[in-house]
């Protein structure tokens, strides 16, 4: 195979990769169904922002369990989500939009999904 | 100077980047429990090794560049000494009225050939070698080959490195 010829296929390979999940739009996340799955799931939303690499990212609270989830706009995958539980006796610091440090990490198994 | 100072600032993001990324790994791959890191730091984490990346790129690329170009050059200079030293040898044997036989002869011997090797080589008999080799020595006026060596070498050097005698120390009054 010539240069060229490998040059072009690799290429329509690399799209064919690329243009995977454009293809499977109906199986994309949108910013609207995380808030309203979390609204849903009884979380109030303290904070969605756009991050520097233009992510969107949730903060949302439910008492003292907080959550955090990061939405990849282009893939339409959640690339973050966890929660943290904080104890009465030890309230979690709030700063404006920021997720709280300390509590503890919820397993993933007992935190409701939001795409489904 | 300045180009050490952003090679070392380069290291040291780099290392930043890869304790960062294997810690995670590792992390995770021991299964050792922890709250995920600020999502600002993350990307900050992230723009920093895309950077060191593109930087680490352009910076083995001209490195890569210059190295090829100062083995080039001393190609080059090397192809020159050469020439040069083909040069005295030809005009030595000229000098010396060697025939065509004994120049070739008195080239295998210069490349370090052994009369038997020289024999092979030029598909004659070990006594016409021999007769060569001594007619060889006896018009350049030396006992052997190591003689015959040293007359070039001799030149080479001279042109080359001039030892200078040693600096007499300034006595103080």
């Amino acid at each position: 195979m010539s240069l060229r010829a490998l040059f072009i296929r690799s290429v329509v390979v690399l799209a064919f990769i690329w243009a995977g999940p454009i293809q499977a739009s109906d199986r994309r996340i949108t910013p609207e169904m995380i808030s309203v799955a979390l609204l849903q799931q009884g979380y109030e939303i303290i904070a969605e922002t756009r991050t520097l690499l233009g992510r969107v990212r949730f903060v949302a609270s439910n008492e003292l369990i907080w959550r955090e989830v990061v939405l990849d706009l282009s893939s339409g995958q959640i690339i973050r989500d966890y929660a943290v539980e904080f104890s009465p006796s030890n309230p979690p610091e709030i700063h404006k939009d920021e997720m709280p440090r300390g509590g503890t990490v919820l397993p993933e198994s007992s935190i409701p999904q939001l795409s489904n | 100077m300045r180009l050490n100072f952003i090679i070392l600032l380069m290291v040291l993001v780099q290392t930043a980047g890869a304790l960062f990324f294997i810690g995670d790994i590792g992390m995770s791959v021991l299964g050792i429990e922890r709250q995920p890191i600020d999502w600002r730091l993350r990307e900050a984490m992230e723009i920093g090794a895309a950077i060191a990346l593109l930087i680490g790129l352009v910076l083995s690329g001209v490195l890569l560049l210059q190295s090829q170009r100062r083995l080039s050059r001393a190609e080059a200079r090397l192809q020159r000494a050469s020439g040069a030293f083909i040069e005295v040898v030809d005009e030595s044997f000229a000098l010396w009225a060697l025939t065509r036989a004994e120049r070739d002869v008195a080239f295998l011997l210069l490349k370090g050939f052994s009369t038997q090797e020289i024999t092979g080589i030029r598909k004659t008999s070990e006594g016409t070698v021999k007769a060569q080799t001594n007619a060889i020595y006896r018009k350049a006026g030396v006992s052997g080959r190591g003689q015959l060596l040293s007359l070039f070498i001799d030149d080479l050097l001279a042109e080359t490195h001039i030892p200078t005698p040693p600096i007499e120390p300034v006595s103080r009054a």
